[in-house]
């Protein structure tokens, strides 16, 4: 009697879907294809293509993301091979090192941002190092600051995943190694590198890292009054979720509802093509 | 080893992340040119009789290295030009009424003129020659410290 009814069970689960993920879904594919008449047309589309902004935040949206991700990885690796060594009070380390995972993102923006950390730290280089001060506003200093900022933050993922990786390694593997002499840094490169960039579980997160960066938008927007203005699309620091809350809320653009929209459904679209490019690369680098 | 397929997609990576750079470094260097540039009017003015014409105002001051939208508007009734020799730039016909724009960076200091080049004057009833009263001077000075 019940396996004839088997799916009554998914209405209820496919019911909240509906309401709080198809349904938004289709209504914001639906408003974009919506024009100024009120007919299905694909103006919306032809106006996100040819505005400038809108590519410099695909652009810098695909440039974050790639660079924060590296970053991460590279920073929660390091951290790996730090805690994988047999060091007093690793406990210790290990709950130090996954604080910044416990920082909200807009306070993670805001104390990388000019006004809370390089006011003490451009003091510190001029006044006691007699250095000249960092030109705060320059991309080539605001964008890698910006990107490690996003790394610092979730490069602690990156290394629990790793963590947990390593543990669930047979002991015997690190073993042979020490036994043929290798020393930590040997191990940790032929040994714990491989085992971790090769599982489908690191592939996943570093995927997972990556399309959320994607997304980014707390942290651009503390640097976005700084180093352009906050109402002005186009600028160095807009990624896409930037540029859509400013012509969302700015209003000099009047509420393009339907740009809005389509622009939503591109970023959309983009993070899931990034996101299947980015699975590819990742595995064909991991050796699976 | 690491193989190919790696080594490609890591070449992969690499170049769709030094294209994606480049492609900011164009937008925001066009981005600050454009934010630090200025814009300066000047008009060819209409004399008496149709096609003795002069530039107004005939003195310029820019900065250098500040990048100079020239918007030229040519209020008599023949077409003109306006050339500046220093700097290479040229505004090509601007026929009667109408309005050119063009841009250029003053690279050097110093005082150099402006005028129109040969064969810009032309009307449609004959000739005109009014170079002798189009000239001007443009005054670059270095940019504060």
């Amino acid at each position: 009697m019940a396996s004839r009814f088997w799916y009554l069970f998914f209405v209820p689960l496919f019911a909240l879907l509906s309401l709080i993920e198809f349904y938004p879904v289709l209504d914001s594919i639906y408003s974009s294809l919506v024009g100024t008449g009120g007919s299905l047309q694909l103006s919306n589309y032809s106006a996100m293509v040819a505005d400038a902004a809108f590519w410099n935040s695909v652009n810098i949206s695909v440039l974050y993301s790639m660079t924060s991700t590296f970053m991460a990885l590279g920073l929660g690796l390091g951290l790996t091979f730090v805690l994988t060594e047999n060091l007093r009070g690793r406990g210790f380390f290990e709950a130090l090192y996954v604080t910044p995972l416990a920082v909200a993102p807009i306070v993670v923006g805001t104390l990388w941002s000019p006004p809370a950390m390089w006011d003490d730290i451009q003091a510190f280089l001029h006044f006691v190092l007699k250095l000249p001060y960092l030109n705060e506003l320059s991309p080539a200093f605001f964008f890698p600051v910006m990107s490690y900022s996003e790394a610092w933050e979730w490069a602690p993922l990156m290394m629990l995943v790793a963590l947990s990786i390593i543990k669930s390694t047979p002991r015997e593997v690190y073993e042979s190694a020490e036994l043929y002499g290798a020393s930590g840094f040997r191990k940790f490169r032929k040994v714990t590198l491989p085992i971790v960039m090769r599982s489908p579980v690191m592939q996943f997160v570093i995927v997972l890292r990556f399309m959320d960066a994607m997304r980014a938008f707390e942290i651009p927007q503390s640097w976005a009054g700084w180093v352009s203005s906050t109402t002005a699309v186009g600028s160095p620091v807009d990624t896409l979720s930037l540029f859509l809350y400013k012509l969302m809320f700015v209003p000099t653009y009047n509420f393009p509802v339907g740009l809005i929209s389509a622009v939503a459904v591109s970023l959309f679209a983009v993070s899931l093509i990034a996101a299947a490019f980015m699975l590819g690369l990742v595995k064909a680098i991991g050796g699976r | 080893m690491v193989s190919a397929k790696t080594w490609f997609a890591v070449g992969g990576i690499l170049a769709i992340y030094v294209l994606s750079l480049t492609y900011y470094i164009d937008y925001y260097d066009a981005q600050q040119a454009a934010a630090n540039s200025v814009d300066v009017y000047l008009s060819i003015v209409t004399g008496s009789p149709p096609g003795v014409a002069s530039y107004s105002p005939d003195k310029l001051s820019l900065v250098e290295g500040v990048r100079v939208n020239l918007v030229v508007s040519n209020g008599d009734r023949v077409t003109h030009g306006i050339a500046i020799p220093a700097f290479g730039v040229s505004s090509g016909a601007i026929p009667a009424g109408d309005t050119v724009r063009f841009s250029f960076t003053p690279e050097m200091s110093g005082n150099f003129t402006f005028d129109e080049p040969p064969g810009s004057c032309a009307a449609s009833g004959g000739a005109c020659d009014s170079r002798a009263q189009m000239a001007g001077i443009v005054t670059v000075v270095p940019p504060p410290r």
